[in-house]
């Protein structure tokens, strides 16, 4: 298998938007588009592999080198603090990383300890202790915009896409910690042992990037 | 507490026979190539004080580091790198002995998280050092023993690649960035991430046709031909010594061993804090992380109060061990050769066989009243050759062999 290029994919519309990118490339994505209940996928005229995992563990396999490259948001990036080669930013699964609450507890962000609710405890962890901010993490699962609605947590830190969630629970942005988006990804090893075909892909979804910008300039 | 008597501390690990004589044949492997280049070998303590190692120049995080006090109340640190230890003994004990000093170690390192692909915080190592050598012929001898060393082990299709601290270091100082800063845009060349580099150089009014060039970094990988786009990104003079370095060396390997596959990566420089010159490491396909790194460190035995040019590496003998195994070498369980059940009164009998048999290299073991059945059932389950039974009439030979699976 080793001359295979394995590409680690979480389900779901950066999986969609990365085999469009691939597809433009010439690769086959007709199996990882549908695949049933297999995990692992291929375009065997191309040499590609697919292996379709939870967005939280896309760094962890290419970080062992069983992934050459893989497809995450830059959320999981950070939160995983894996050392991998960040080698192209995708642009899209754009949204931001915030820090949210109820509009009138702005102020308590400036108070001692307060409580964040979270599924990045590690992000969290590093955003406040670089403030010097002593804070207390409910690290949790999803709905985590609950935890200040019912008392929970003072506020959370997640991702905003468009903030509807937010409003309809009274919420608001307080800070915002990053943007987000896609990111390619590249075992550091790999990126050097394969490199020719690997710097190929990077270069061709490169290429197709800035060509639907040129298309399309927003 | 059962239960958690058989666990041992988070990070730890036992070897086990079958690992264990792995290990210790590639230990007898390299400690014959080092010994051989006229390296010589040293050991030093399991604990240092920690105010040797308290310095952001080494790159440890204080919090990485296994810590323990002595009876006085000094902290202690567990060795999480072996080459501060070289560099100590060389500006103390070894201060009298003629340069070139050559020394070599096969120890451990120990660090939490160094290592974000195993949960091990104890690393086995073997590494060289020499000192008192400042030419790209010393970098070159200690790159191609490097090569020798994975060579000797059996490791098939390696690749050393090569960078150079001073490269970045000169792109640096040309942007005029602080400490900070530079560690900053360190990180975002580590990750290679060009895009990050753009934003983090635009926050900080980097003109911007040196972040077009300092953005090229991540991507000033490849064979000798980067070492041209190198040049013409910089004609900064660290930069320019950098790159005359590199190409001395490459030179130098390619005539040494036409086949080795020696690439260049210029967004490599910095590994270690520590290193000042030449960077390099060992990697191979299928495994995630090098399998050796080294470089030069002229300023690490300054430090000690005694300046000497220095140039190293340290090989991971775990991951050389796993990558040998990847690439089909198989690590059998040592078995006995030739077991001898002695029954009561027949000790002395059963020993001198037994010492006859040692005298020929078989590997014998004695069992105690144990009887037919007993043995061959044994011999069978332990993979012995042969097994003898030694009664007061005389000794009875049980044929032996793997159990078949």
């Amino acid at each position: 298998m080793s001359d295979f290029i394995t590409i680690a994919l979480a389900k779901g519309r950066l999986a969609d938007e990365t085999f469009g990118l691939l597809e433009a490339l010439g690769i086959d994505c007709s199996e990882p588009r549908n695949p049933g209940r297999q995990l692992v996928l291929y375009d065997r005229a191309n040499s590609i592999r697919f292996i379709l995992v939870k967005p939280s563990d896309v760094p962890t396999y290419v970080d062992h080198g069983v992934a050459d490259l893989g497809v995450v948001g830059k959320d999981t990036l950070l939160e995983a603090g894996r050392p991998l080669y960040e080698v192209l930013d995708l642009g899209f699964g754009r949204c931001r990383l915030c820090v949210a609450g109820y509009p009138s507890q702005t102020a308590s962000i400036r108070h001692a300890t307060f409580r964040v609710a979270t599924k990045y405890p590690s992000i969290a962890r590093n955003y406040w202790e670089a403030q010097g901010k002593p804070i207390e993490i409910i690290e949790l699962h999803g709905s985590v915009e609950l935890g200040p609605v019912i008392g929970l947590s003072d506020v959370i830190l997640d991702i905003v896409e468009s903030g509807s969630t937010l409003r309809a629970n009274g919420l608001v942005v307080l800070e915002e910690v990053c943007e987000v988006s896609a990111q390619l990804v590249c075992n550091r090893v790999s990126l050097k042992t394969k490199r020719e075909r690997i710097q190929w892909l990077i270069d061709g979804m490169e290429r197709q990037l800035a060509e639907r910008e040129r298309r399309s300039p927003q | 507490m059962t239960g958690s008597k058989l666990q041992i501390p988070i990070g730890m690990q036992d070897t086990l026979p079958g690992e264990c004589r792995a290990k210790r044949h590639l230990e007898g492997e390299l400690r014959k190539l080092f010994s051989l280049n006229g390296y010589q070998e040293i050991e030093t303590p399991i604990l240092e004080y920690y105010g040797v190692l308290d310095d952001r120049i080494y790159g440890f995080r204080p919090e990485h580091i296994w810590k323990t006090f002595d009876r006085s109340g000094r902290i202690l640190a567990v060795r999480p790198d072996s080459t501060i230890p070289a560099a100590r003994l060389a500006a103390g004990q070894l201060r009298e002995e003629p340069l070139p000093l050559r020394l070599y170690y096969l120890q451990s390192a120990t660090e939490y998280e160094r290592d974000t692909l195993s949960m091990l915080c104890e690393n086995p190592q073997a590494g060289v050092e020499l000192m008192g050598e400042t030419c790209a012929e010393s970098d070159t001898e200690v790159i191609a023993l490097a090569m020798d060393a994975l060579k000797q082990a059996g490791l098939k299709d390696f690749q050393i690649e090569l960078g150079h601290a001073g490269f970045f270091a000169g792109l640096m100082a040309e942007a005029g960035l602080d400490e900070n800063q530079t560690e900053e845009v360190r990180r975002l060349v580590e990750q290679k991430n060009a895009l990050g580099i753009q934003l983090y150089l635009n926050k900080l009014a980097v003109p911007e046709e040196l972040t077009r060039r300092l953005m090229l970094l991540p991507r000033m990988y490849g064979d000798a031909e980067v070492l041209d786009e190198a040049a013409k990104i910089s004609s900064n003079p660290r930069c320019a010594e950098a790159i005359g370095q590199l190409r001395a060396i490459l030179s130098l390997l390619k005539r040494l061993a036409e086949d080795a596959e020696v690439t260049i990566d210029l967004g490599l420089a910095q590994e270690a804090g520590y290193y000042s010159g030449i960077i390099f490491r060992g990697q191979v396909a299928g495994i995630g992380q090098p399998i050796l790194s080294g470089g030069r460190y002229d300023g690490l035995t300054a430090r000690f109060g005694r300046p000497l040019p220095a140039v190293g590496f340290a090989l991971s003998i775990k991951t050389l061990l796993i990558a040998l195994e990847q690439q089909g070498t198989v690590f059998e369980a040592p078995r006995p050769g030739c077991v001898i059940s002695v029954e009561s009164g027949t000790f002395v009998q059963a020993q001198r066989l037994a010492q006859a048999k040692r005298a020929l290299g078989i590997s014998t073991a004695m069992v105690y009243h144990m009887d037919e059945a007993g043995l061959k059932s044994y011999l069978r389950k332990t993979g012995a050759d042969e097994g003898w039974i030694v009664t007061p009439e005389g000794e009875t030979a049980v044929k032996g062999g793997l159990e078949d699976v």
